[in-house]
């Protein structure tokens, strides 16, 4: 498969990963390679057979009440890299 | 007999002494394990039954969560993060009198297979310090190597006990999907994930995996397993060897394995011969099914929520962006690229959704294989510990090494590793494969086989 420049700084964009040039020509080279021997599960993966799921039958649904402890939330509090009270502080999204 | 604050303060000062050669710790819980052994040596005078781990002293993964104790997964990301609460094998290891006293080095995001990834320190085997200890729990196999701890607990998502265990000459056991918690473990492909045990000997691992093993509902994918894991041993069990297990295998390896096959059946094992074709798509489906599982798995670390930043964000989109390209090391931004990459819209059909499809196809032939023939052997690894820095140009070439760990997580199915024989200055590991839930007799198995090693 074909991968060049533009692509891996599309890819770089979507994951929200910002690249410096050597690393994308560094990927560039690495992921044609990676998919040219990846593209072998084609042969496995391209009839009619079930997807995999992983739950397998489990899925055991729980009591519908409210979840015993909650002590993790003043921990999980503490560890924002700013905030405002007990409120997560963002830089803005849009203007 | 020395009391337990004797044996742990000689052990610290032993670790004081040796880890920064070995670098399998990247925090010692020094003050923590002292007063959890003078808690222990206060029960044992008052007469009080001591728990099923008492005065076992236990490293930990540092992916797996110990309150208020920085929680790095080895990665700048969360070089500050401090964890908020006990993950459940850490609560069950206690409840039981175990002494946790530390926590060691891992691949970046448990990304790796020999811990060079690790963006906090560089961990050595202990058997020949100029080479990998295996990954990507390096830390807690050296550890268990290096004589500063009795068990290790780590986790295992491709390979990632069972290859350090080999490298460095321990035991360890990658249970079946779904036998322990994984509540409070950094998360890196979700159907893949399991927690495990390493120790010196096969009798350790089985101890303490019946005390961390168990459903909790705090993990669904618990839901179905027993509520009490029976170690028990259950007979001599008929055993076949995959001729791919053995493809493309150090002929020093292949030399040991060999020696055991002979050994079991001059002891009355009946092995057999199969071949599961479907095993040489392991990697590509195996590593496919990373991709996409991890890409998702590190959205959430945007700098917001998971401790300090070195600096504030101003935007989000480009803010977060560069934050990431900084703190991620290369092959954590390689997985999450090719992840982001296979699930676009434009490409999920033509990879992701083959790659699930094809991860049916290897389960099937797998389970169908071990309701044949009772139980899966091969080595664990083809290779022997490469030197450190070997093989960190070609990721490729990384992946291909964990050929014969990975079916094991694609199929969720348990498989230990257990040392037999030697090559120089290692002890290659035996790979022992059963079915779900058979954890009872892979564990006898190994058991055999580090009989017949003495």
């Amino acid at each position: 498969m074909k991968i060049d420049k533009g692509l891996v700084k599309k890819m770089a964009e979507l994951s929200r990963v910002r690249l410096s040039e050597a690393e994308v020509s560094r990927l560039e080279a690495e992921f044609s390679g990676i998919f040219d021997y990846f593209s072998s599960i084609s042969e496995l993966g391209s009839g009619g057979e079930p997807l995999f799921y992983v739950a397998g039958g489990s899925g055991k649904r729980r009591e519908d009440s409210p979840a015993k402890g909650g002590k993790e939330a003043d921990g999980i509090v503490a560890q924002f890299s700013r905030k405002e009270g007990r409120l997560l502080v963002a830089p803005k999204s849009m203007d | 007999m020395d009391t337990h604050t004797q044996r742990i303060s000689g052990l610290l000062e032993k670790i004081r002494m040796e880890n920064e050669k070995v670098g399998a710790f990247i925090e010692i819980y020094g003050e923590e394990a002292l007063a959890k052994a003078n808690a222990l040596d206060a029960k044992a005078t008052s007469g009080k039954k001591p728990g099923r781990l008492a005065g076992k002293i236990i490293a930990i993964k540092n992916n797996i969560a110990y309150r208020g104790k920085r929680l790095t997964c080895g990665s700048k990301m969360l070089a500050n993060y401090l964890a908020p609460y006990d993950a459940a094998v850490v609560e069950r290891v206690e409840a039981e009198d175990g002494i946790i006293i530390g926590s060691t080095n891992l691949d970046e995001f448990a990304c790796g297979s020999d811990t060079t990834s690790s963006a906090i320190m560089r961990t050595r085997n202990p058997l020949d310090l100029d080479c990998v200890p295996g990954g990507s729990s390096g830390g807690s196999a050296a550890s268990v190597a290096a004589g500063f701890a009795d068990m290790a607990l780590g986790s295992d998502t491709g390979g990632s006990i069972r290859c350090p265990a080999a490298f460095c000459g321990v035991v360890g056991m990658k249970p079946t999907y779904g036998l322990v918690s994984r509540y409070g473990l950094a998360d890196m492909a979700m159907s893949l994930d399991q927690i495990g045990p390493l120790a010196k000997c096969v009798a350790d691992v089985k101890l303490i995996l019946s005390v961390i093993g168990g459903s909790d509902e705090r993990d669904q994918t618990t839901a179905s397993s027993p509520k009490s894991v029976d170690l028990g041993f259950e007979g001599k069990p008929s055993i076949a060897v995959a001729r791919e297990f053995l493809e493309g295998a150090d002929e020093r390896i292949a030399g040991c394995f060999h020696s055991l096959v002979g050994k079991l059946k001059d002891d009355g094992y009946v092995i057999s011969e199969i071949s599961i074709p479907e095993l040489r798509h392991a990697i590509p489906i195996y590593y496919l099914t990373v991709f996409a599982e991890f890409s998702s798995a590190m959205q959430k670390y945007d700098g917001l929520r998971y401790g300090k930043m070195d600096r504030e964000l101003d935007s989000l989109v480009e803010g977060v962006s560069e934050l990431r390209g900084d703190k991620f090391g290369l092959e954590v931004k390689r997985r999450i690229l090719l992840g982001t990459f296979i699930t676009t819209k434009e490409y999920q059909d033509a990879w992701y959704g083959k790659t699930l499809k094809a991860r049916a196809v290897l389960k099937n032939a797998m389970e169908s294989a071990l309701s044949k023939h009772g139980l899966l052997l091969g080595p664990t690894m083809g290779v022997l510990p490469w030197k450190i820095g070997e093989k960190m140009t070609n990721p490729l070439e990384m992946y291909l090494t964990d050929m014969l760990t990975v079916p094991a997580n694609l199929a969720g199915i348990p498989a230990g590793s257990v040392p037999f024989g030697k090559a120089g200055r290692f002890r290659p590991g035996m790979q022992v494969l059963g079915s779900r839930f058979s954890d009872a007799k892979v564990l006898a198995l190994m058991e055999e086989i580090e009989r017949l090693d003495r």
